[in-house]
């Protein structure tokens, strides 16, 4: 089996839990692709997907603090949901959709996800603002080069 | 090939020493300039300035006035059979213009695939194709950027079907037939050891110890028996001892302290650089 494929089922399993849990019931594809997955450990698997997952909470801490504060221990059993729904988001992106999610979960913190979010999505546009001021050849750049951007 | 090789060897001679460098962290601001006469060299994460704005880049410029900064990128995804993204690598070749570096470094690894982003360094096969892949690859970064490019050897917890190659055989092959230096993380290659159960000094033995020019060294975290390269722990003796088994047979230029995590005040990090300077020293690579 090509590169290009071993690299897209690698990215996809370590990404998506749900593809992960039913992986043991006999691998989602046929012929030179399952045996391909059949040589892969499930267990190394998994353990990377925990690191990619760690890695997620720690950048979406930091960009909600206050939705963090207020979760508390609950924050670890939410987001892992919330990771299972949305696969992998760069971090700014990531903690918009968390806090999206947070914002239809029952008791208290449903506003300050909200809030939080709002504030982030300001940031965010204030931000961008800046960069017109201070670069903008280089955001009309970036813009054209994220449409072209490889797969 | 051997003209690229001997090329090489040549380019890896000619690299300045730097001695015993720090990985900058914001944190790490004011205490680099503090202790400027204690720092060997900065390595700077080359993402954190690709969209940066005004004030980040003014910070750059006046780090790159006190210190000799080495860029280390993180998502150009070398070994991604996709190619590469051609507006990032043109972002990353107007950094490496600005900082005037004596090299700079990436990973062997890939960062996204068919469409989905890891979000972290994702292993390669040890196959033909993935080298050809990365060879591919590092001849289009060669004609954006002319610096030196060292590559680093990641941590890896997943291990994929190959096609008979080992890891140093894979690396040995990477380097031989692009002609770029190693950065050698000498904490990932003590993880490796660990979690997949080989002896790292054969290892070595068995990797082409003449290209190293750079290290890395940081402190991982155990979670359910694995060894994690968080970056965010004290450095193990382990890692010290491969350190000091490298120091004395590769003709190193600089090693640096990553620290990614719970980053403690600078004091704390500057006896770990004392370290490294005398161990260097002492194997004569530096003063
Ligand atoms: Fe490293």
């Amino acid at each position: 089996m090509e590169l290009a494929r071993q690299q897209a089922w690698l990215a996809r399993l370590s990404t998506d839990a749900g593809l992960r849990e039913r992986l043991p019931a006999g691998p989602p594809a046929a012929g030179e692709e399952a045996a391909w997955l059949a040589g892969l450990s499930a267990r190394q698997v998994e353990a990377f997907a925990e690191t990619l997952l760690r890695k997620r909470r720690s950048a979406v801490r930091g960009l909600l603090p206050q939705s963090t504060r207020s979760l508390g221990p609950r924050f670890g059993e939410l987001f892992r949901a919330h990771a299972a729904r949305r696969g992998h988001l760069a971090p700014f992106d990531d903690a918009r959709a968390f806090a999206e999610f947070l914002a239809v979960q029952p008791g208290p913190i449903a506003a300050i996800a909200r809030r939080e979010g709002a504030a982030l999505r300001r940031g965010r546009v204030l931000q961008a603002a800046r960069l017109l001021l201070d670069k903008p050849a280089q955001l009309l750049r970036d813009l054209v080069a994220h449409t072209a951007k490889d797969g | 090939m051997e003209v690229v090789a001997e090329a090489a060897e040549g380019v890896v001679n000619s690299l300045p020493v730097l001695g015993a460098g720090l990985g900058f962290r914001e944190p790490l601001r004011a205490g680099v300039f503090l202790y400027r006469d204690r720092i060997g060299f900065l390595e700077i994460t080359a993402d954190h300035y690709l969209d940066a704005p005004a004030r980040k880049l003014r910070e750059l410029d006046l780090l790159a006035e006190h210190f000799t900064l080495i860029p280390h990128g993180l998502d150009l995804s070398l070994g991604s059979a996709g190619g590469l993204d051609l507006g990032y690598l043109k972002k990353l070749a107007t950094l490496i213009r600005r900082v005037g570096c004596p090299w700079w470094s990436e990973h062997i690894a890939f960062m996204r695939a068919g469409g989905v982003r890891v979000g972290h360094l994702a292993p390669l096969p040890y196959t033909r194709e993935a080298v050809d892949t990365i060879c591919r690859n590092l001849a289009v970064v060669r004609e954006a950027i002319e610096r030196p490019l060292i590559l680093e050897n990641i941590a890896y917890q997943v291990v994929l079907p190959g096609d008979g190659r080992s890891e140093p055989e894979f690396l040995a092959e990477i380097l031989e037939r692009s002609g770029c230096g190693l950065l050698l993380d000498v904490a990932n290659l003590h993880a490796n050891a660990i979690n997949h159960g080989f002896d790292p000094r054969a290892w070595l033995d068995r990797i082409p110890l003449d290209r190293v020019v750079q290290l890395h060294f940081a402190g991982g975290h155990w979670k359910d028996g694995e060894l994690i390269d968080s970056h965010s722990r004290k450095v193990d003796e382990a890692v010290w001892d491969l350190m000091d088994a490298v120091l004395a047979r590769a003709p190193v230029r600089g090693v640096v302290l990553e620290r990614d995590e719970k980053i403690p005040p600078i004091e704390e990090l500057l006896p770990d650089l004392e370290r490294v300077r005398r161990t260097g020293a002492r194997h004569g690579l530096w003063n």
